[in-house]
């Protein structure tokens, strides 16, 4: 339940103004909704349109399988028009709250039948959605008995055709793929663990001598990795189709705008590996650096006074209070010597 | 049950060497698979949340004397393919032929059945050609190989989950879900520190050894949790040359402590702003707050002592003997019972040394409606049902007051039952 951006704002600046802070586990919780340097895995919001049938029902649930544990399901229908100023709001409403930043919304009517609108945000707001009408679809319970992948795998991704770079919309939905089924991005992975492939294949399809469009296969298969017979390291894959498997084709698009794309591209500095500029390694091989320090500010500089100057100012109090103590105690002597002298005996 | 058998197939198929066996040809082969989806279709399929049958669960290499057909040896005509192994991401670029992909004489009117039992969308003709399944899987196969290749080169380094192979940085620049955080601006506090040269405080540790009770207590916290609590908790302070010996020290600690408090979280609000978390101008709009309340306060306290304090309704006067009324709470017990008699003290007689009675005024209650009007009567009965609630059952005013030790904690009649020897059997009705 991550917080609207002006709750969030609210929100701190009461904590700040002197507010109870809140639970420990909730401040850590509220922390990772916070942009951070390096992102991890993107939560996906899958939803229902305005009316969804039980195949594409099927089709959000095979998703929320394949992409466990990221993707959250959502029950109901939603009155969300996609292509609309509202329902974009709506659905970027619907992806803070449930810490999502990729999503995919089901519907079907008459018009637009087993519609897919795959779309994702940058900073809580749209950035790109594309509509695809599913022409074909075999789900996971479809592949009844036949092995499948683990919960929360990688998948190894890939794109087949040459049209995957030669259109622009079908540039921009590889990468929307790509955001989709990768999962986490890591730095290392145990090879051992990859069990299966997702492979999209775009061609040039005319159907009844229509205009040809491109027409997307979408296959995944299960990988059983087998030692190379031929005695190569790497092994070799073994695939048998697991589903889900999809064809469609793009019915509508709506992309970012070049400068919110370049900014949703934009990396933040501290990630890039510097360069020591002030190491160099010298003939003995020896790594010797330079330190390049600022101008310093001798004027308003306060030091630490010396270990001799501050035993001389201890001296010279401990000296004046003997001298006070001497001059009260003559004092004292004189006027009892008065006394003395007016009454005849002491005090 | 079927799943194992499918899995225990497919290891069978892997063992026995002859191609006939393999997935494109034989009546065998497809008749056994035909078995397999004829018992499992039965069965309820893959339920979304992740009933996975895994083949193994883990890598079996097992030793396959012959290659099944769906994997292409590395010397024949392959596409080759570009590779993103960040993302472990092969793309064939090749031109693919649709005339290949669609078919419609390839001879897999078996194959593509075998596989799965039902479709849950089922492809239009008019709309979608029929795909030549096997080329796909050819196809992913292919690339399938030559991208294990790859991920099998990179370095792979031992760790205790197992050897895991380093991958590159990713290839494909993919958008970020937020904009990069904002750089962190320096309180001012910092800045002043970086160009005086102080180094930030060394670790403290979070519980110090309290002297006094000998225990191990937090460094910050309440007066009993805190270890080594200064003079607030000191029933004797000693009063020091420049102090007002008039002046309670203890209270003036707790005003210190609140100025303190005030001026950390200015401070701290005004670092806010310069930083941007904040909008400009609440940190002034907070010390005005601040200022205006005082003020307010300043004012009833003055109104008091002109207009004298008025008593609540009902003040504690029975203590134990641990307790002292205090000088405040006797003015207001005498001035509660100074008042209450049915002529609210105007004509009773001053006693000696008695302080001037303040009048009372009457305080007329306001009558919704007249007497008679069956709302009202309806609103005081649930008045009177509340406050009777309120009696027997308790309320959380009342309970959070006992908490407080606000109640009574001497013994009175109605703490615990006694018995006076004249319960409900021994009273006799008198006749007549």
């Amino acid at each position: 339940m991550a917080p609207t951006p002006h709750q969030a704002k609210t929100a701190k600046a009461k904590l700040i103004s002197g507010g109870k802070q809140p639970k420990a586990r909730v401040a850590r919780y509220l922390k990772t909704t916070e942009s951070q340097l390096v992102e991890g895995g993107k939560g996906s919001l899958l939803l229902k349109g305005i009316r969804c049938s039980e195949s594409m029902s099927t089709v959000l649930k095979d998703m929320r399988s394949v992409q466990a544990p990221h993707a959250k399901l959502l029950s109901k229908n939603n009155l969300i028009v996609p292509f609309d100023d509202a329902g974009q709001q709506s659905l970027e409403f619907l992806t803070t709250k449930n810490d999502a930043t990729v999503f995919a919304m089901a519907s079907h009517n008459k018009k637009r039948p087993n519609n897919l609108v795959l779309g994702r945000t940058f900073d809580r707001r749209v950035l790109d959605m594309v509509e695809i009408g599913i022409l074909q679809y075999r789900s996971l319970s479809d592949f009844g008995g036949l092995p499948k992948k683990r919960l929360g795998s990688k998948p190894l991704l890939q794109f087949v055709g040459d049209l995957w770079s030669s259109d622009v919309n079908l540039k921009r939905l590889q990468n929307l793929m790509i955001d989709f089924y990768r999962g986490d991005p890591v730095d290392s992975l145990v090879l051992s663990g990859l069990d299966h492939v997702i492979v999209f294949t775009a061609v040039e399809a005319s159907v009844g001598g229509q205009e040809a469009f491109p027409m997307i296969h979408q296959r995944t298969y299960y990988m059983k990795l087998k030692r190379d017979p031929q005695g190569g390291v790497a092994p070799v894959p073994y695939l048998t189709p697991s589903g889900p498997d999809m064809d469609f084709k793009i019915r509508r698009t709506q992309f970012a705008s070049p400068d919110l794309w370049k900014l949703a591209m934009k990396q933040p500095q501290g990630i890039k590996a510097k360069k020591k500029k002030n190491q160099t390694t010298n003939v003995f091989g020896e790594t010797i650096g330079r330190l390049h320090l600022d101008k310093q500010d001798i004027d308003n500089r306060s030091g630490k006074k010396s270990k001799a100057l501050r035993l001389a100012e201890k001296i010279e109090k401990e000296e004046e209070n003997a001298a006070l103590e001497a001059e009260l105690g003559q004092e004292e002597d004189e006027m009892n010597q008065e006394f003395e002298q007016a009454f005849g005996h002491s005090q | 049950m079927a799943r194992k058998k499918a899995a225990a197939k497919m290891e069978d198929e892997d063992a026995s060497s002859s191609l006939a066996e393999s997935l494109e040809s034989s009546d065998d082969s497809d008749q056994s698979h035909d078995d397999e989806h004829e018992s499992s279709s039965n069965e309820d399929g893959d339920e979304e949340g992740g009933e996975y049958s895994d083949g193994e669960g883990q890598e079996e290499i097992t030793n396959a004397p012959a290659a099944p057909t769906n994997i292409v040896p590395s010397s024949g005509a392959t596409e080759q393919c570009t590779f993103d192994l960040g993302n472990l991401l092969a793309h064939n670029t090749h031109q693919l032929n649709p005339a290949q992909v669609y078919d419609r004489k390839s001879n897999n009117s078996k194959l593509d059945k075998t596989w799965y039992s039902s479709t849950t969308i089922e492809g239009d003709s008019r709309q979608l050609p029929r795909v030549n399944e096997d080329l796909l899987l050819r196809k992913a196969a292919e690339g399938t190989t030559q991208l294990l290749r790859e991920l099998w080169k990179l370095p792979i380094e031992n760790t205790d989950v197992g050897p895991m192979a380093k991958l590159p940085s990713v290839e494909t620049k993919l958008p970020r879900a937020l904009p990069p955080p904002p750089p962190k601006q320096m309180t001012k506090w910092e800045q002043f520190a970086r160009e005086r040269g102080i180094g930030p405080k060394s670790k403290r540790s979070r519980k110090v050894f309290d002297e006094a009770t000998g225990e191990w207590k937090y460094l910050t916290g309440s007066v009993e949790n805190k270890a080594n609590a200064g003079p607030e908790s000191w029933p004797i302070i000693e009063v020091k040359k420049n102090d007002d010996p008039m002046q309670d020290p203890w209270e003036r600690l707790r005003e210190e402590k609140k100025t303190r408090v005030g001026k950390n979280t200015e401070a701290r609000m005004r670092n806010a702003e310069r930083s941007g978390q904040l909008t400009k101008g609440s940190a002034n709009k907070m010390v005005k707050n601040q200022k205006r309340l005082e003020k307010q306060r300043e004012l009833t306290r003055e109104t008091e002592r002109k207009n004298g304090i008025t008593a609540p309704a009902g003040v504690p006067t029975d203590f134990g003997t641990d307790q002292k009324r205090g000088k405040n709470s006797t003015q207001l017990a005498l001035k509660a019972t100074q008042t209450s008699t049915a002529s609210l003290g105007r004509f009773d007689k001053m006693l000696e040394g008695e302080p001037e009675r303040k009048k009372q005024l009457v305080k007329k209650r306001k009558v919704e409606g007249e007497g008679t009007n069956s709302r009202f009567i309806a609103s005081e009965a649930e008045k009177s049902n509340a406050i009777l609630s309120r009696v027997m059952n308790g309320s959380k005013e009342k309970e959070r007051d006992v908490k407080r030790g606000r109640y009574a904690k001497g013994e009175t009649a109605y703490d615990y039952e006694f018995n006076d020897g004249l319960g409900a059997g021994s009273f006799k009705k008198k006749k007549g």
